[in-house]
């Protein structure tokens, strides 16, 4: 009796689980990579929609806090696929995907994602023997203490997903099955500063194809490294020589992208400033109205034809009606504040703003790798078809934030280093507009270059004077607007840049500059009005000896705080890294800091011994360095409970 | 063409009529917009203020304004007469940025009042009465309609603790829209963003009133008489 309840249970169960199966409608979710995803940054995602019947309705995507739509149609038995990439922000998400048709919920389905911290470095594998590969447990006790390898086969289709991955290896793969547009990926991937290793083994007519061909020894490509290697010890060995600043903000640092989006709304000063009409309007008109009044008298007094006054009169009005339709006098509907990091690939991060006259719905086209709205309204985000539908209301305002990378643009700013703080520079202003109120940050000087006509050509000799030395965030942003002369939009622009993007302490040209850019509203091109912030990089070139002046070399650290230039010790250490040029043989490294009240102490870690030594006055002298640049990073902590500013290292040496 | 001419001392007048707005306009410039933050609400105001300045200073002209014979040629003059400000109104929705309103509404409540205005005038002055009195009689109608209906309506405002949201309010007694000033400030105040609460209602008074008025005071036209 007992058996045959059993059986029947059984029988039951499984004829359960088969009628699920008989649902009109499939959806399949691949999200992440593997399933996985790094916090603050972008996934891919891939959904795969078969239906029995057919669909026309909408696909809703939804994450912890946010939602997206997709208009679908599915002809009976057939299926979709749909990539796209979205950003997570908590550290715990799941992605739901639901098909709805006239308001009715057909079919839904969820997928966990396992959300990983920002230690964990990602590193992209492309090979054809995946599941066992050599770097699978690959751990050591520097940078790669948490390591997840990513297979990158077939997720290439999105820019915007290779910002989480720190290192990719391309071993056992034929390179020729990447198309264009993912070597293109992957070399802008490169030049934004990471280090891409190729192998040159056993498997070397698979990689070395395309613009792989001729990678015999390692080479610079923009800021990052193309590196060959024979065999996995290679790998253990060279690693370290080959890291520059960017891999170790990857795993230092704490995403930032949640913060950019609520801190954009700064930016709203700058688009305030765009909406005023300018004086010059005002003064046109009444220079129009004078005339106006002048030919009046003048009629009164001409008796000829007596019916001129009133034609006057009428002419005028009717004039005026007409310069109100077609002279440009009108609301502008749409605006855009901008930040472009020319990094060398641009990089821009822009607050959009519309006031539409709205009759019908509005579509807005976007090209961007991300957008947000930030103001709470109901936006439908499609990140497929990479549309923004607004509801439909009167008088509304949208403000949007959008991220986006656009082509790389050749930059010839160079600045060659005389003596130990003199510098000749060489400036070629990249852009046709004119570049307002520009300025250099080098180490911990500015220099004011003033405004620069559009392409024009400027060679000026500078001397260092340390005027941003050991200030905290206040001061060194008054400094800044002091001295290289700034308006009040331009201020707010450049504070979002420090605070939310970077310091530009590594030398840097900024400007400012208005332009005029394209966007797709409703299917009809817009010319909107665009405020720039442009941050040019700056190539630095030394003669026979390499003094890199004080604050040059960025101080990486993660805070609780929002400062960057100071920190508030109070009893927790704080760990800070510096990424050591690899082509400088360093002789000797000069450390500054600030202490306000308490008591401080700073060690250096020593990576010979593995432990921490106490930093005094000898200890990065010429004997005693190497033990604590061997990895191409020096790596500092403060301790104590005192007001610190952010210790600056400058270094001397020859090229390697 | 004959129509379109208008006698030197009117054209006089509307000059200095044009040239004071376009010194009010340059004084409230001055004011409130240069070196201000900007408000879109402030170019609005400006419209709203410069209108109802406009509406006095034609009324004061108008009490001097010498009326035609002709009762077409009386209400083609009027016309050119309001439509001269338009210029100066487009420079302030062109300045501020602002969509443009229908400015043609105030403007054609500006002609049926001056319309009414000349015809009383008109009407008076053929009537039998001493020479002197009939000015001052012109004055006092002016006086009754703008002045006093305002004092009655601040009256009934405080004996009957009236709470006004806006001009156009449901509170008003009607009869109060009689008053020109009232309602002409009631539609600025209705374009430029001020609740409506009566409708259409006291527009369609106005018009039908002064044009009655009008009507009523041009039916005895045929007698030849002396200014």
């Amino acid at each position: 009796m007992k058996k045959s309840i059993c059986v029947f249970l059984m029988w039951m169960l499984i004829f359960s689980f088969s009628s699920k199966a008989e649902g009109n409608i499939d959806i399949k979710i691949d999200a992440g990579f593997d399933g996985k995803g790094k916090i603050g940054t972008m996934i891919p995602v891939r959904i795969q929609v078969e239906s029995k019947k057919n669909i026309d309705g909408n696909l809703k995507i939804q994450t912890e806090n946010r939602v997206y739509d997709h208009p679908i149609q599915l002809y009976s038995n057939s299926k979709k696929e749909f990539f796209f990439s979205i950003p997570i922000f908590n550290g715990k998400e799941k992605i739901q995907a639901s098909i709805e048709e006239n308001g009715k919920i057909l079919e839904k389905k969820s997928k966990n994602i396992k959300v990983l911290p920002t230690e964990t470095v990602f590193i992209g594998i492309l090979s054809d023997d995946f599941s066992n590969h050599y770097l699978k447990e690959y751990k050591d006790d520097i940078f790669l203490k948490n390591t997840q390898i990513i297979s990158l086969h077939k997720k290439l289709n999105d820019e915007e997903i290779l910002n989480a991955i720190s290192l990719i290896v391309i071993d056992n793969y034929n390179t020729k099955n990447l198309t264009d547009q993912q070597q293109s990926f992957l070399k802008n991937w490169v030049s934004s500063g990471n280090t891409l290793f190729i192998e040159t083994g056993e498997h070397s007519y698979k990689t070395l194809t395309g613009i792989f061909s001729n990678a015999k020894e390692p080479i610079k490509v923009g800021k990052g490294f193309v590196v060959p290697i024979k065999d996995t010890q290679a790998f253990e060995n060279i690693l370290y020589s080959y890291i520059n600043d960017d891999f170790i903000e990857k795993v230092v640092k704490k995403d930032s992208m949640e913060e950019r989006i609520q801190n954009s709304m700064n930016l709203y000063t700058v688009i305030d400033e765009m909406k005023k009409p300018s004086e010059k309007t005002a003064l046109f008109l009444l220079v129009g109205l004078f005339i106006y009044l002048i030919i009046l008298a003048v009629f009164i007094y001409v008796e000829n034809k007596k019916w001129i006054f009133t034609i006057t009169i009428f002419g005028f009005s009717i004039l005026f009606y007409v310069l109100s339709w077609w002279g440009g006098f009108q609301k502008d509907e749409w605006m855009k504040a901008s930040i472009y990091v020319h990094d060398p690939i641009l990089r821009t991060y822009d607050l959009l703003y519309g006031s539409p006259a709205q009759k019908d719905n509005i579509s807005l086209k976007y090209e961007a790798s991300f957008i947000d709205g930030i103001d709470g309204q109901n936006y439908k985000i499609d990140p497929i078809e990479k549309n923004i539908n607004f509801p439909k209301k009167k008088d509304v305002e949208y403000i949007l934030y959008q991220e986006k990378n656009e082509n790389e643009q050749i930059i010839n700013i160079s600045v060659e280093f005389i003596d130990k703080d003199k510098i000749s520079a060489n400036i070629e202003n990249p852009i046709p507009e004119t570049l307002e109120n520009a300025f250099f940050v080098i180490g911990d000087s500015i220099i004011p270059i003033g405004n620069l006509e559009g392409k024009e050509n400027k060679k000026i000799n500078i001397t260092l004077k340390h005027d941003l030395k050991n200030l905290g965030d206040y001061n060194y942003l008054e400094k800044i607007y002091e001295k290289a002369n700034l308006k009040e939009d331009q201020k707010e622009m450049f504070s979002y840049y420090f605070y939310n993007i970077e310091d530009p302490c590594s030398g840097k040209l900024i400007g400012f500059s208005k332009g005029k850019e394209e966007i797709l509203v409703n299917e009809k091109n817009k010319k909107i009005k665009n405020k720039i912030c442009n941050v040019f990089p700056v190539n630095m070139n030394f003669k026979n000896k390499v003094y890199i002046p004080s604050g040059m070399i960025k101080p990486i650290f993660t805070s609780e705080m929002m400062e960057k230039k100071e920190c508030l010790l109070e009893n927790t250490p704080l760990e800070i890294y510096y990424s050591i040029p690899s082509e400088v043989l360093v002789e000797n490294i000069k450390i500054t800091t600030k202490q306000e009240g308490g008591y401080m102490k700073l060690m250096v870690y020593n990576f010979s011994m593995n432990q921490w030594d106490l930093l005094t006055n000898t200890s990065l002298n010429k004997e005693n360095l190497q033990n604590y640049i061997s990895k191409g990073f020096l790596k500092i902590k403060a301790e104590g409970d005192a007001r610190m500013s952010i210790p600056q290292i400058s270094l001397e040496g020859n090229i390697r | 063409m004959e129509l379109l001419n208008i006698n030197r001392h009117k054209k006089g007048m509307i000059l200095f009529y044009v040239l004071m707005m376009s010194i009010m306009w340059i004084m409230y410039l001055f004011m409130n917009i240069i070196g201000n933050t900007y408000e879109i609400q402030i170019y609005e105001r400006a419209y709203l203020y410069l209108m109802i300045f406009s509406f006095l200073l034609y009324t004061g002209i108008l009490l001097v304004w010498e009326y035609e014979k002709d009762f077409i040629k009386n209400c083609v003059e009027i016309v050119i007469f309001t439509f001269s400000i338009i210029p100066i109104l487009l420079t302030i929705f062109m300045s501020g940025k602002i969509p443009i309103q229908n400015i043609f509404l105030p403007l054609f409540m500006e002609i049926f009042w001056g319309i009414g205005l000349i015809s009383t005038k008109k009407k008076i002055s053929q009537m039998k009465i001493p020479s002197v009195w009939k000015n001052f009689i012109v004055m006092i109608f002016i006086f009754m309609f703008i002045i006093v209906s305002s004092i009655l309506l601040y009256c009934y405002y405080e004996y009957a603790s009236l709470v006004l949201t806006t001009v156009y309010d449901k509170d008003i007694p009607i009869y109060f829209f009689l008053n020109p000033v009232l309602s002409f400030i009631g539609t600025l105040y209705m374009q430029v963003g001020g609740g409506n609460q009566m409708g259409a209602k006291p527009i369609y008074i106005y018009f039908i009133f002064w044009a009655l008025w009008t009507f009523v005071m041009n039916i005895s036209n045929s007698q030849e008489c002396s200014q």
